[in-house]
């Protein structure tokens, strides 16, 4: 309905308008011919007893029928084109007429077909009149004196008319005033049904980012907008719970970044208020390398993660990767601490199997879960990786080690972003590597999960999409 | 002075500890809010340097029950948080300053310096008792004009002892304030750097500023 008005208030305005005028329209024509039929009837009826009266005065002297019209009955058909009507005929012969005829006879032929066959062998039509003029005409045959006449009575129906015509005038005012004001009150109740929806609008206007956990009061609005703003309350809580997450992230992150620069910043004042000896000097710009390289790990996981947070791993780097090829990448990285901390790497896996995904970015994953393995192992200990195929077209990488283990309360929390277990505290991790591991994961449509025994090792099991054979 | 540093980034308190002991300060180290809060609580200090985001007990939660205990002792706040509203908490707590990391060490020396002095009643740097005027930034000491070289035990008692003029100060007091915590003290360390200092500072004056309360301590004032 393209001609519709965009508002709702115009639509609603503009249906209700349609549908109270044609009512309007359809009620007056009902009442317009009612009226006609009313007013034709009741001239019929009028017609009708004349009839009776005329044939009553019917009557035969000196062998001739005459019609003995008494003076009161005469008085309305004296007056010529007085609208009142007769004539008696016997065959062909008039045998009276009324002098309102004057000199016209006319033929008092039906306009329209006929409408009507009395079943006293009475016929009513609706005729011109000598002065052109609506009449209603009745016609019969009378049978008597061993004869049949023929008697006709008309009378005018331009008083009825006229009347029905006044009723036609008042009907198109009143219509027309009608519907101009169901007009005006449907603008108004429509106005005052969508005041809920401007006040509707009103509050959630009101909501910025600095009050997202105002919500809108389901109660206070009508029932018909309660869906809507329970939806819309919910739909706040989500962006309120994102909201708050992004917060949190920022404040941390910024804890985070600020922790190892107040390091490298007062490492430098220290060092700075007074003359030092070269290998005091040296120590310290190691001391500053070294934290410079954390940070800079530490920016690199932010990013990822705030990648990972964009959406930004690229669907069009997905490609079939080897899980072998992933699994070297990440031994041969952590070859260096794997020998400072005397742990051996175990491999245990398939030479065909391979996952749907974008390969940095699995690499990445990998290599965080084995370094941990390695960081986290007791001296001496082992870390052991294992890859299968599992139903489902899905494949399994797990990697356990022989470390410290996790205890309960901190399996739930390890994959919160700067959590750090009480185990690892104080260690130069960012507390940001299995974030980052469960957000790649994930976004490969993966799962990660987590097990463990307090002080015997944990185990990691990555469960990723088996890559798609062409 | 004595001062505890509360920051769980051992890096960074070991650094605040070289700092701060370079340019004259003892200090004592806890590294998670438990521990700091008993050193608080159980031993004198001359100021505190509180991180708060710390493990076991937070740091608001240390100057919290550190306020309500009564204690005085002059804190400064430093941490990463650095939103208003965590300023405004902790000073709406009891903190007497706020240094948001990563801080300039010098300001933090600084502040912490006027933070003791204004504790003790005293926000000029430079203290006088008569004629003995002692500054607190150049670590200088002099008598009627002329500058008295001092070692640095000696400027620390000397210091401490100016800091509570007109009251009587006992050994035991003077060495937990310029001794750390785990020394093994004895108390008659106090009276030979006490005798060192009478015949720099007093020696070939008419008025003796050092005196000796018998039983109790020492007192520094400028009239007998």
């Amino acid at each position: 309905m393209t001609f519709l008005p965009h508002s709702l208030t115009g639509r609603l305005l503009f249906w209700l308008s349609v549908g109270a005028a044609g009512m309007l329209l359809v009620l007056g024509f009902f009442f317009h011919g009612e009226l006609r039929r009313l007013v034709i009837a009741s001239v019929d009826t009028t017609l009708h007893s004349k009839a009776q009266i005329f044939t009553g005065l019917l009557h035969e002297e000196h062998g001739e029928v005459e019609l003995g019209l008494s003076e009161i009955i005469a008085g309305e058909y004296v007056i010529p084109r007085s609208g009142h009507y007769y004539r008696v005929m016997r065959g062909k012969t008039i045998i009276a007429a009324s002098p309102s005829l004057a000199d016209d006879d006319f033929p008092f032929v039906a306009e329209t077909a006929l409408s009507a066959v009395g079943t006293t062998g009475e016929l009513f039509f609706t005729a011109r009149g000598p002065a052109g003029e609506p009449v209603r005409v009745l016609r019969y045959h009378h049978q008597a004196f061993g004869d049949l006449f023929e008697v006709t009575l008309a009378e005018s129906l331009s008083d009825g008319l006229v009347m029905i015509e006044t009723f036609r005038r008042f009907l198109l005012i009143a219509l027309s005033l009608g519907v101009l004001l169901l007009c005006l009150a449907s603008w108004w109740i429509v106005r005052n049904s969508l005041a809920p929806l401007a006040w509707f609008t009103a509050t959630i206007e009101t909501i910025t980012h600095k009050n997202l956990d105002e919500r809108i009061d389901t109660g206070k609005t009508v029932h018909e907008l309660a869906g809507i703003a329970g939806s819309f309350n919910n739909m706040l809580d989500r962006l309120s719970h994102v909201f708050e997450s992004q917060k949190r992230l920022v404040a941390d992150a910024s804890h985070e970044l600020k922790t190892p620069l107040a390091v490298i910043r007062t490492q430098c004042d220290v060092t700075l208020q007074r003359e030092r000896s070269i290998g005091e000097y040296t120590e310290a710009i190691q001391f500053i390398r070294d934290e410079t390289c954390n940070v800079a790990r530490l920016v690199n996981d932010l990013l990822s993660l705030a990648r990972l947070d964009a959406g930004l791993m690229a669907s069009t780097e997905s490609a079939p990767v080897r899980v072998n090829d992933l699994i070297a990448h990440a031994v041969r990285m952590t070859a260096r601490p794997a020998e400072d901390r005397e742990v051996r790497v175990m491999i245990e896996s398939g030479d065909s199997l391979m996952i749907q995904g974008s390969r940095p970015s699995l690499e990445e994953a990998l290599l965080n879960l084995v370094e941990n393995a390695i960081r986290y192992n007791r001296v001496g200990g082992a870390v052991h990786i294992a890859a299968s195929s599992e139903p489902g077209d899905r494949i399994a990488i797990e990697i356990s080690d022989t470390g410290c283990g996790i205890s309960e309360q901190d399996r739930e929390r390890i994959f919160e972003r700067f959590y750090r277990a009480a185990a690892t505290r104080g260690s130069d991790g960012s507390g940001l590597g299995l974030s980052i591991v469960k957000g790649i994961v994930e976004a490969h449509g993966g799962e990660i999960r987590v097990a463990s025994t307090p002080g015997e090792g944990s185990r990691f099991t990555i469960i990723l999409p088996a890559a798609i054979r062409p | 002075m004595k001062i505890l540093v509360i920051e769980d980034e051992r890096r960074l308190a070991r650094l605040l500890k070289q700092g701060l002991e370079e340019n004259g300060f003892t200090v004592d180290l806890a590294h998670d809010g438990a521990e700091g809060r008993f050193q608080v609580e159980n031993y004198p200090y001359d100021g505190v340097l509180l991180d708060l985001t710390l493990p076991e007990v937070d740091g608001l939660t240390i100057l919290d029950s550190l306020r309500k205990r009564g204690s005085d002792v002059p804190v400064l706040i430093i941490t990463a948080r650095g939103e208003v509203d965590d300023r405004i908490k902790g000073l709406n707590l009891g903190a007497d300053d706020y240094l948001a990391k990563p801080f300039d060490l010098n300001e933090l020396i600084a502040r912490l310096r006027a933070l003791i002095r204004r504790s003790r009643g005293k926000p000029s740097p430079l203290l006088t008792v008569g004629d003995l005027v002692v500054d607190t930034n150049g670590r200088t000491v002099s008598r009627a004009g002329t500058e008295i070289q001092l070692s640095a035990r000696e400027y620390d008692i000397l210091a401490y002892l100016t800091l509570n003029a007109g009251r009587v100060v006992s050994r035991t007091e003077l060495i937990e304030h310029i001794y750390k915590t785990d020394y093994d003290w004895d108390s008659n360390v106090i009276d030979v750097f006490i005798s060192y200092l009478r015949t720099k500072i007093d020696k070939g004056f008419p008025t003796p500023l050092i005196h000796t309360v018998r039983g109790a301590g020492y007192i520094l004032k400028a009239e007998s």
